[in-house]
């Protein structure tokens, strides 16, 4: 489980030159993919490079920033046991981002998940609805302006002895 | 005699006859809620009272009562409806340490058609709310309901939450509550029992319920 900027860094100025992708370094480096429609080129660059080799999606996550969404992925290779986080930034009023089930399959759940906490809608995804909250469930519960407490507090006041 | 038969029925605050019960507590007693309290009312009636008081209750039903009573609490067999950690205190409670099966509990019955006691051990969220309702619905009557645990109580740690019902209460009817994250089987047990005695006061009879 080790987080490394090589080969990372090499392989993808070498095979995807015209994508831009930034390295955050801080606590472990974060690749971050600023346009979002590259994702799935990207994603099958990542699954089937060998020396990449990242064969395992750990987990899909998103971020509510008040600006953007972030969607991260957390990847790891079995072969190679090297991680990596990429980090692809969503717009907010119009969230639409492509599926990448057809390269990892266990990114089926997680995408509709984050579909139904947050709002994002996945492209591509094969069975996109609601996958914790009743399929009729207004709203997205994770979205910073879902008032998390939806329904009022009935003040019952201090208990009476009898 | 209509006036004496009259004086049975009235409040306790109304009848200075009687002796004062053990304790009783004041505001009690202003409301005339003091006869709960003991387990037989120390009222004496007269012959004409008493009289009235058999052939009004009539004694064949009473014995058929205790004897029906006595068969439906004693072979209680719950649908096993864990939805969360409670499921584990709840199987915990059909291992052989605190045995459901000595208090009649023999089988859980995977069908609720079969069934007449559901025990709600776990977190109920809006999801499967309609679903507890339908297994509810499937079981024949008469059927008794215990929720287990805070969760299916009152919502438990996720009360207010967006994706959790506030208590089974909401939707189908509860005879008993059992508090605890998660109860111990002892409480279980102890809900169980609490069950029986409730069972024990019903009657078939449709108008004295």
């Amino acid at each position: 489980m080790t987080y490394a900027i090589e080969p990372f860094q090499s392989r993808l100025s070498h095979g995807l030159p015209h994508l831009h992708i930034e390295v955050l370094t801080g606590l472990m480096p974060i690749f971050l993919l600023p346009n979002p429609e590259a994702l799935p080129e990207l994603a099958d660059f990542l699954r089937r490079d060998p020396a990449c080799d990242l064969d395992f999606l750990d987990s899909i996550t998103a971020v509510d920033r008040l600006d953007y969404f972030e969607v991260i992925y957390n990847l790891f290779s079995m072969r190679h046991r090297h991680s990596m986080v990429l980090k692809v930034l969503v717009d907010r009023d119009e969230p639409i981002l492509p599926s990448v089930v057809s390269v990892w399959r266990g990114a089926d759940f997680q995408e509709r998940e984050i579909y139904d906490m947050m709002g994002i809608t996945f492209a591509g995804h094969p069975n996109l609805k609601r996958i914790l909250m009743p399929d009729d469930f207004p709203g997205h519960p994770h979205r910073k302006e879902f008032a998390l407490e939806s329904r009022p507090l009935i003040p019952r006041g201090p208990l009476k002895r009898t | 005699m209509e006036i004496e038969i009259k004086r049975a029925r009235l409040p306790l605050k109304d009848r200075p006859d009687i002796p004062d019960l053990p304790y009783v507590p004041q505001e009690l007693k202003e409301r005339g809620l003091g006869l709960e309290l003991v387990a037989k009312p120390r009222v004496v009636l007269s012959a004409e009272e008493a009289e009235e008081e058999q052939i009004r209750r009539n004694i064949m039903i009473t014995t058929v009562d205790s004897v029906y009573n006595w068969a439906r609490r004693s072979s209680l067999w719950p649908v096993s409806f864990g939805l969360a950690c409670c499921a584990i205190e709840m199987m915990s409670f059909t291992d052989p340490r605190y045995d459901i099966a000595r208090f009649g509990a023999e089988v859980m019955r995977p069908s609720p058609r079969q069934a007449d006691l559901m025990i709600v051990a776990g977190t109920v969220t809006w999801k499967m709310a309609p679903v507890v309702r339908r297994i509810y619905d499937q079981m024949a009557e008469p059927r008794y309901v215990i929720a287990m645990g805070v969760c299916a109580t009152a919502g438990g740690s996720f009360f207010n939450s967006y994706s959790v019902l506030d208590g089974v209460d909401k939707i189908l009817p509860v005879d008993v509550y059992v508090a605890g994250c998660p109860p111990r089987p002892e409480a279980l047990l102890y809900a169980v029992m609490k069950l029986q005695e409730k069972i024990d006061h019903q009657t078939i009879l449709r108008d004295r319920r």
